[in-house]
This record gives C-alpha cells, structure tokens and sequence, in this order.
C-alpha cells in the first residue's frame, strides 16, 4: 500500500514525504489488524526517513525548547521504532534517538496547551509502543478527556480526533476514564471532515474495539 | 526495489513545511456556539407574529 502509493506518484518528494507525515500510523494495519508488512511497505518507509531524516539531536520538551521540533522528533522516534521491531532487523541505518520526556502538567492548570501538544503526539498512540509520552497519557486522562471535550465544543475536529486517540489507546489499556470515549469519536467521526481525521477515528474505533494483533508484552520502546 | 528507482539524495523539500505539517495545531478561532442574548428578542417576535391557535366549536 504504502510502496504503490510511493511508486504511482508522479513526484516521489511529496509521496516521501507524505509518508513521512503518516509516520507511525503507516504501520497500523499491522498493529491493529494483523495485516502483514510487506517488504516493500517496509522499504518505503526507510526510504523516507533516508530521503528526509530525522534530526540527529534530541531537543528539550516545551515549553523549555521549540515545540516542533520536540514534536517532530518524537513522532520519527515512533516510526523507526515501529519499522525496527515489525521488520526484526536493523533498519539499513535510519535511527532517531528517543527525545526527552514530556512535562508534566495534563492535571493541572495548562491541560488544554498539555492535551494540544498530546494530539499532535497521536500516532504515538498504538499498541506496541511504549515510553514518557504514553506514561504521560496514562498519569492524565481527566487532562485528556477535558482536552477532547474543549476540541469538541470548538468544533475543532481534527484536534478532537487526535486527543480522543490518546482516549481511546487508554481504554485499551484498561485505564479507567471520566467519560467514555466511544460516543464522542463517533460524533467526531460524523462531524468531521478531511483524510488525516478520517484516519484518526479509523483508529481510536480499532483501538476501542477491543484486543490489537499485538500483546502487551510486544511494547517496546520503555 | 523502491531505493533502485528513488534516490535519496536528489530530493529536497522544505523541511519547515514539512514539520507544519507533521505538526499541525489546533485551529487558532473557536467555531463554538456562542450565547447570543439579543436572539431572545426575535424569538419573542417571531412567538406574538405567530398564527393563533384555532378555537373549538
């Protein structure tokens, strides 16, 4: 899928990069369905970490360094982990050291700028990662419901989307939640519009679904 | 192979554009609705202009 959509394109920057975009969700029809990587899925992921890659330092968290950055880093730590443990073998070079630690703060006074920044972290929200970002989820879900809940009167739906991923991997994992997130990414699917929160709610449904293709002793990056 | 027909190293982008995109925020202006108190005038109007109720004979 990943590989067609890559050799079809008439410029294979901007399908490189979309790919780069995609990032860790690329992979989950594997993680969520059991579907098989192929090679060439594999090798066109690699191909544009190597085409554009990732930063070779690590950033400081917001708001001590620059979000984006921070950001970006920790979504290509996601995808080279992923690419790393699905493919069982080394990834031809393509690494990305794991950023620091977020901070604090999804229960306290800024959770709405803390559950934004948490959004823009939902791809990392799948099974078989593991790490600061997602124990940050796991310590804050009133943060992260109040998130989707602020997202979803402003009628911001793909933040929405995003923020109710982090929900929805939550309950997956057993975590107990202040609100059930089943009828709002059902709204949010509704009310919505565009590919990328198409793909979010795909996710946050399979994600609520119940059990992943991948157990909890597959997680790595702790 | 995707690498024997792509290289690498002859593509370039604009990586700013590239992290917007990886990164996109939230949207800047609240689409909310909003509590709108001189709305209660003309739902006052529109309920005297309405047609009255048909008498039983």
């Amino acid at each position: 899928m990943v590989a067609e959509h890559v050799e079809r394109a008439a410029d294979p920057g901007a399908a490189l990069a979309a790919v780069r975009i995609i990032g860790a969700d690329a992979f989950a029809p594997a993680l969520l369905a059991g579907a098989a990587l192929h090679a060439r899925d594999a090798e066109a992921v690699r191909v544009a970490l190597t085409a554009l890659p990732a930063s070779d330092h690590t950033p400081p968290a917001p708001p001590a360094g620059p979000e984006a950055a921070w950001l970006m880093a920790w979504r290509d730590w996601g995808t080279v982990t992923l690419l790393t443990v699905l493919t069982g073998r080394d990834t031809d070079g393509v690494t990305a050291a794991r950023p620091t630690a977020p901070t604090a703060g999804g229960d306290g006074a800024d959770w709405a700028s803390w559950s934004v920044r948490m959004g823009q972290l939902c791809t990392l929200a799948l099974p078989g990662l593991d790490g600061p970002v997602h124990e940050a989820a796991r310590g804050a879900p009133l943060g992260l419901a109040r998130g989707a809940t602020r997202a979803t009167l402003r009628r911001d739906y793909p933040t929405a989307a995003r923020i109710v991923r982090w929900l929805a991997w939550l309950r997956a994992e057993g975590v107990a939640l202040p609100l059930d997130p089943a009828p709002l990414v059902e709204h949010i699917a509704q009310m919505a519009a565009g590919d990328r929160t198409a793909l979010d709610t795909a996710i946050a449904r399979r994600l609520l679904a119940g059990p992943s293709a991948y157990e909890p002793s597959d997680r790595t990056g702790t | 192979m995707l690498s024997q027909t792509i290289r690498p190293g002859e593509i370039s982008l604009d990586t700013t554009a590239l992290g917007a995109a990886m990164t996109e925020p939230e949207a800047p202006v609240s689409d909310a609705p909003v509590y709108a108190p001189e709305a209660g005038g003309v739902l006052l109007l529109l309920a005297l202009l309405s047609p009255k109720e048909p008498r039983d004979r």
